[in-house]
């Protein structure tokens, strides 16, 4: 919300500075977005209008706006994007001197001749806004001198207003807050009462909906002349919220609701037929609301409507049929509490947030209905001459007073604070709440002489009257203790304490007559009294014991709550024992919440309001100080760190991709939407569907830089997600994602796969696939381990590149990191060799069809043997491989025979099973 | 045939140009081959009687000479020392590259972030990046009437899941299938149905913080942020909390850090902080006790703390991006300067 300091100021009685009152925002939870001073504005800035727009013949993105101001009509350039032809601006005329000290003369642009500047918000030294032109709506005049509109005085803070406080929407909220925290005081609590009894009537309206509007308050005003404009101080303050003044009824209306946060409603009375119904619409009725448009409404729209038509779309826009106009005679004035919740549809689904809508989603307590009906006739008589003619006001709910029990042990082991009883009372005064020790004979007493009504409640009769367990049950929710609303109930919760043991607070329980009681009820637990100390309990009475030991129901006049000698109860026969509810109620502190915040219901609401108070500035550092004891080892995340350093080793960069991908994409990787989870309402259709899998992100990343860089690769740690059948949630994946573009790229792929498996020392094997139909179905392999699937790779299908428009290979992979870290090993160890080893170079012309993997295998089974492969070249004899040959010393030095038998055997496997020609 | 003499040498040794050329006459003359190697063993054949003058003689040459060979070597040394001294050499011309690749800045301030809360002895957790509303919005006290369920704030799937727009939904799951004490951290990514410019990003990384156990206090909260602070931006960063609201703490806080890039003299056209010294972090608070008790801690017995903060925001002060974007749509360009 938007805060006027001058406004602020009236309600503080003082003339705090904008700092100070920042500050004190601030210290509030109040979010201070920023301050606006107008500055003292040069005369030659004027309020204008946008007559017309043609292109400027010589520049794309300028205009030519033809502009007025009274009787002038200037041709102005103008480039801003947000121009529009009836549009209330500001222009700084020729010779004029904006506040940063720029002059605007009369310039040349392409050719065209600009007679003055349009301004922009930020030109104006009116805050941070440039892209467009200052827009200042049809209610300012037009060709005013801006400093007219805008006075150096009317400084203005931007604010954010918390979700859950409805009192910050009105000025008398933010000045409550700023009184509490610097300490001046404010100038409204209380009102005078001017609606006088003997007005009062029954036949201004009738409320059928008492749980959806649980107040409902119409005043009947005779006005003498309504067209007679509001003041002009009140019409700029409304001004500066961009609210268009209208006439005074109208204008006292909007800023009551500025001012106490309850928004108000004036109907014209002489166009109301018979009574004001608050009802819901009919399916399909119609309503034109004030900005002209027809809306259709549904059965859960909460209107006003007379006889014959409706009048409003409750607490969100009247009708243009009943609204005030010049001829209007008598007003009614609407104040009332509707459900949040049903306002809040009703203006989402007609598009119509308006200020009184944005107040009511918030939840309004019943007591400000009152409050702002004062202060609205209070104006209007004064205003308007206005003289009130009856009224109608209904409460049907009683209004919620919220206690809250603050434990003083708790509230600072909460906050690490170490504040004295004293201190946490002091702390919540300054905010209106009312906060005292709990003492409970205190409490207990205020009470005594109170009358004895049997199944008294709060709801129906607050603290007028008690029986015997809503005395009790009452004092205990004073520090927000439930301990149950019957005697039985109250027995059975509590906690059973010695008789020698009492202390004061705790209940005493006895059985007796049970006339009055349900049968269910009838179990032994007839009345309970609450111990207060000493000798002493006090109940609320209505049977005594006889001499003769006979129950006597006492006469009325003798029922009610009274002090009693302990052993009025103890040594009764029927005596059932005492009941605790808390441990040292002297830690107590009991806290009444002001009506003005349903925000705060327990006793961390509390805390956060204590420690706005002390200053979280002064709040010490510390330390929790137990560390769990059952710490669950992180044995992956070390293994991912080593992974994505291996990768990058690799010289592949590191990125992020978005998981949300476009219908095209997905067509184009030749995959399936009908797989593919879509999103209710995405950005665009680039981001429809929730990805299967990281390689069209990858890919669509690399075909961004290919003018950047030739050959590179891109990896990439994160989820795909696979719709679950029955299931809403979809399988989450962790991927590790690999990409490279160039002439090699599909052995750099494998080479990093290798390096990723040789670190997690896994038996991988690649089974030649084609599957993946984004793949090239003759150059993809699937990944095995132990015959579990753990990822794949290949080169990119020739068809995507195409379509991508890739020129160089594109090789990709993609593993399961979860496998990967299931499977991980450590290293095989072998011993280094003591003797000296033998090496020889081998060179074979393979079979085309046969795999390296196949070969490697073979090797390997050879004893006292390794093998590195070396290099492959094909020439006209066909595939040459090359590897190298450590022939391993045993347990002697190896002889020209050992290495020649060794060689002898790997020739026979080459040439046999593998069918090589080996080049000898 | 002539007789060598060391003078011959001496002046063949002195014309050497090069190691090599002096390695060469060391070959020539005293090598396996080399021609006084040649008559020190033929020196046999000879008489008796010239045997030991010719044997005296030519091991004198042979020292002498070996002795030459050495200096000239030493003299050719210490020449091109002093040539390649005078000679320019720059030091400055880029190195052959090893080709290693680049991490992204923000994964590693992922890194950092989890190794500072690792020491605290805080566990790492996970959770989906789909949710329910049960975990994403309903657990954590936000209602069905809250604006952050609206469509204009959430993205949401065709069969009513959410990409989770916090990472506190994490939270949940954690405490209901643990019990405190509590004390863990979730990284992850989230993501918002909001506009994208240069500070606004639809998907981002998020760190979650949880602790739940006795007595756990609101000064904790601010003991554990201020080291995380320190820990990311050094020792004289300070920690300001300012009063906010959100639905699942209570009290809630904004955490600010001190602008970690300007100082009193040059704030006032600092882009970080804008001049104000101080720049947003995140969000904080005690967990709500009705967000304890939806997932069946009681309140009475057991309080704690949860903190949130962006990790691409914090990656954006810390290296004074211009443009959040960057982070999310690869560039060669922009990632090889990490």
């Amino acid at each position: 919300m938007k805060i006027v300091l001058g406004l602020l100021n009236q309600l503080l009685g003082d003339d705090l500075s904008v700092t100070q009152v920042s500050e004190a925002l601030e210290r509030a939870g109040i979010e201070v977005e920023g301050v606006i001073h107008p500055p003292d504005f040069d005369s030659n800035i004027v309020t204008a209008t946008i007559k017309d727009i043609k292109p400027h013949p010589n520049a794309d993105r300028l205009n030519i706006a033809i502009v007025t101001c009274r009787d002038e009509q200037l041709e102005v350039i103008c480039g801003a994007s947000n121009i529009r032809k009836g549009q209330r601006v500001v222009l700084a005329r020729i010779g004029a001197e904006l506040p940063g000290g720029h002059k605007i003369n009369q310039t040349e642009i392409r050719g065209k001749t600009s007679h003055g500047m349009i301004c922009s918000e930020q030109e104006l030294g009116l805050g941070s806004d440039h892209d467009g032109i200052l827009e200042l709506g049809d209610e300012v005049e037009e060709g005013l001198p801006l400093s007219e509109v805008y006075s150096s005085d009317q400084i203005v803070i931007d604010t954010t207003t918390a979700a859950n406080r409805w009192d910050l929407q009105g000025y008398r909220g933010v000045a409550r807050e700023v009184s509490a925290h610097t300490g001046v005081a404010l100038t409204f609590e209380g009102f005078e009462q001017l609606l006088e009894k003997e007005k009062h009537t029954d036949d201004l309206f009738a409320n059928q909906l008492q749980e959806e509007v649980p107040e409902y308050c119409l005043t009947k005003l005779k006005i003498k002349d309504a067209s007679i404009p509001s003041p002009s101080w009140m019409q700029n303050y409304l001004r500066l919220h961009s609210i268009k003044p209208v006439s005074a009824v109208v204008d006292i209306t909007n800023f009551v609701m500025l001012e106490t946060g309850q928004p108000l409603h004036a109907f014209d009375a002489g166009e109301i037929k018979g009574k004001v119904n608050i009802r819901f619409a009919e399916n399909e009725e119609k309503i034109t609301t004030l900005d002209g448009t027809e809306r259709m409404l549904g059965s859960s729209d909460l209107v006003i409507a007379d006889d014959k038509e409706l009048l409003a779309l409750a607490g969100v826009m009247g009708s243009e049929d009943s609204e005030i106009t010049a001829k209007t005679k008598e007003v009614l004035l609407e104040a009332a509490s509707f459900d949040s919740t049903l306002v809040r549809k009703t203006a989402k689904r007609n598009g119509l947030r308006s200020e009184a809508s944005s107040r009511f989603e918030r939840g309004l307590p019943l007591q400000a209905v009152k409050v702002a009906t004062h202060r609205a006739l209070e104006l209007l008589k004064d205003i308007t001459d206005a003289e009130l003619v009856s009224y109608q006001s209904e409460r049907t709910a009683w209004p919620w007073i919220q206690h809250v029990g603050v434990r003083v042990t708790s509230l600072n082991s909460f906050l690490g604070l170490e504040l004295s009883k004293e201190e946490i009372v002091e702390s919540l005064q300054p905010l209106g709440f009312d906060a005292e020790k709990f003492d409970i004979k205190e409490q207990a007493s205020k009470l005594l002489d109170k009358p004895y009504k049997l199944g008294a409640r709060f709801k129906t009769d607050g603290t007028d009257a008690f029986d015997c367990s809503y005395l009790t049950d009452y004092i205990y929710s004073l520090i927000g203790i439930a301990i149950g609303h019957t005697a039985h109930q109250q027995y059975e919760n509590g906690e059973a304490i010695d008789i020698e043991n009492l202390t004061p607070g705790d209940l005493l329980f006895r059985g007796g007559p049970w006339v009055e009681l349900d049968e269910k009820e009838r179990d032994g637990v007839s009345h309970v009294a609450i111990y207060v100390g000493g000798d002493t309990i006090i109940e609320a009475r209505d049977y005594i014991r006889r001499e003769d030991g006979e129950w006597q129901k006492l006469p009325e006049k003798d029922r009610y709550v009274i002090e009693q000698p302990l052993s009025a109860i103890t040594e009764d026969p029927q005596f059932m024992g005492a009941r605790r509810y808390a441990e040292n109620l002297d830690d107590y502190i009991r806290v009444t919440v002001p009506w003005w915040r349903p925000d705060v219901s327990n006793s961390a609401d509390v805390y956060e309001e204590v420690i706005k108070i002390v200053g979280l500035e002064n709040l010490p550092s510390t330390l929790p100080n137990r560390i769990p004891t059952d710490v669950r080892p992180d044995i992956k995340r070390a293994k991912v760190d080593s992974l994505r350093n291996d990768i990058k080793a690799s010289g592949l960069y590191e990125v992020t991709t978005y998981p949300f991908i476009s219908h095209r994409d997905i067509e184009v990787f030749a995959g399936n939407t009908e797989e593919h989870l879509k999103l209710k309402n995405p950005r665009s259709s680039e981001q429809a569907y929730l990805r299967r899998s990281l390689l069209p992100g990858l890919v669509n990343s690399v075909v961004n830089n290919t003018t950047i860089e030739k050959e590179f690769g891109f990896f990439e740690f994160a989820r795909i997600f696979h719709a679950q059948l029955d299931e809403i949630l979809p399988e989450e994946k962790d991927v590790v994602g690999i990409v490279c573009i160039g002439e090699n790229s599909l052995s750099k792929v494998k080479g990093v796969l290798d390096h990723i498996i040789s670190t997690a020392n896994l038996q991988v094997r690649y089974i030649s696939s084609d599957e993946r139909t984004d793949l090239h179905p003759g150059r993809q392999a699937a990944m095995e381990v132990n015959g579990e699937p753990v990822g794949l790779y290949g080169e990119l299908h020739p068809l995507i590149a195409t379509k991508k428009k890739l020129k160089n290979t594109v090789a990709c992979a993609e593993i399961n990191l979860e496998s990967l870290l299931r499977l991980w090993s450590a290293p095989d160890f072998e011993p280094i060799p003591r003797l000296q080893s033998s090496y020889r170079d081998v060179t074979f012309v393979a079979p085309e069809d046969v795999q390296w993997q196949d070969i490697a295998d073979h090797l390997d089974r050879i004893t006292n043997v390794n093998f590195d492969f070396q290099e492959e070249y094909r020439d006209k004899n066909g595939r040459s491989i090359t590897v190298n040959v450590e022939i391993l010393a045993v347990d002697k030095t190896l002889t020209d025979r050992d290495i020649e038998s060794k060689m002898k055997e790997i020739f026979a496997v080459l040439e046999g099973p593998i069918g090589a020609k080996v080049d000898k | 045939m002539k007789e060598i003499t060391f003078n011959d040498i001496e002046g063949k040794i002195a014309e050497a140009e090069t190691e090599g050329q002096v390695e060469a006459l060391r070959i020539e003359y005293l090598g396996r081959k080399g021609s006084i190697t040649k008559e020190l063993r033929n020196i046999s054949e000879l008489p008796k009687s010239k045997r030991a003058r010719e044997g005296a003689r030519l091991n004198e040459i042979k020292n002498k000479m070996e002795e030459a060979l050495s200096d000239r070597i030493d003299q050719l040394r210490s020449q091109k020392l002093q040539e390649e001294s005078s000679q320019h050499y720059d030091m400055t011309m880029p190195g052959i590259s090893p080709g290693i690749g680049h991490l992204h800045p923000v994964e590693q301030l992922e890194r950092d972030v989890v190794e500072l809360f690792m020491q605290l002895g805080f566990e790492v957790v996970d959770g989906p990046e789909i949710e329910t509303e049960w975990y994403c919005f309903e657990a954590l006290n936000i209602g069905p009437d809250h604006p952050a369920r609206d469509m204009q704030d959430t993205f949401y799937l065709e069969n009513g899941a959410v990409p989770r727009t916090h990472t506190s939904s994490v939270q949940i799951r954690h405490m209901e299938n643990n019990n405190p004490p509590i004390r863990v951290i979730a990284p992850g990514k989230v993501y918002r149905n909001e506009d994208e410019d240069a500070t606004h990003i639809w998907s981002f990384r998020q760190v979650e913080g949880l602790v739940v156990d006795y007595d756990i206090s609101l000064s904790d909260l601010k003991g554990t942020l201020e080291y995380m602070l320190k820990g990311l931006f050094g020792e004289d960063t300070e920690l300001r909390l300012r009063s906010n609201y959100f639905p699942y703490t209570e009290p809630s806080v904004e955490m600010d850090a001190s602008c970690m890039v300007c100082n009193e003299a040059s704030r006032r056209h600092c882009r970080v902080c804008k001049g104000t010294g101080w720049v947003e972090l995140g969000g904080a608070g005690m967990v709500h006790p009705q967000v304890l008790r939806n997932v069946g801690v009681d309140p009475e017995e057991y309080s704690g703390f949860a903190f949130g903060f962006g990790l691409e925001r914090i990656t954006a002060v810390k290296y004074q991006l211009t443009d959040l974007r960057d982070l999310w749509r690869p560039d060669i360009r922009f990632l090889r300067q990490f």
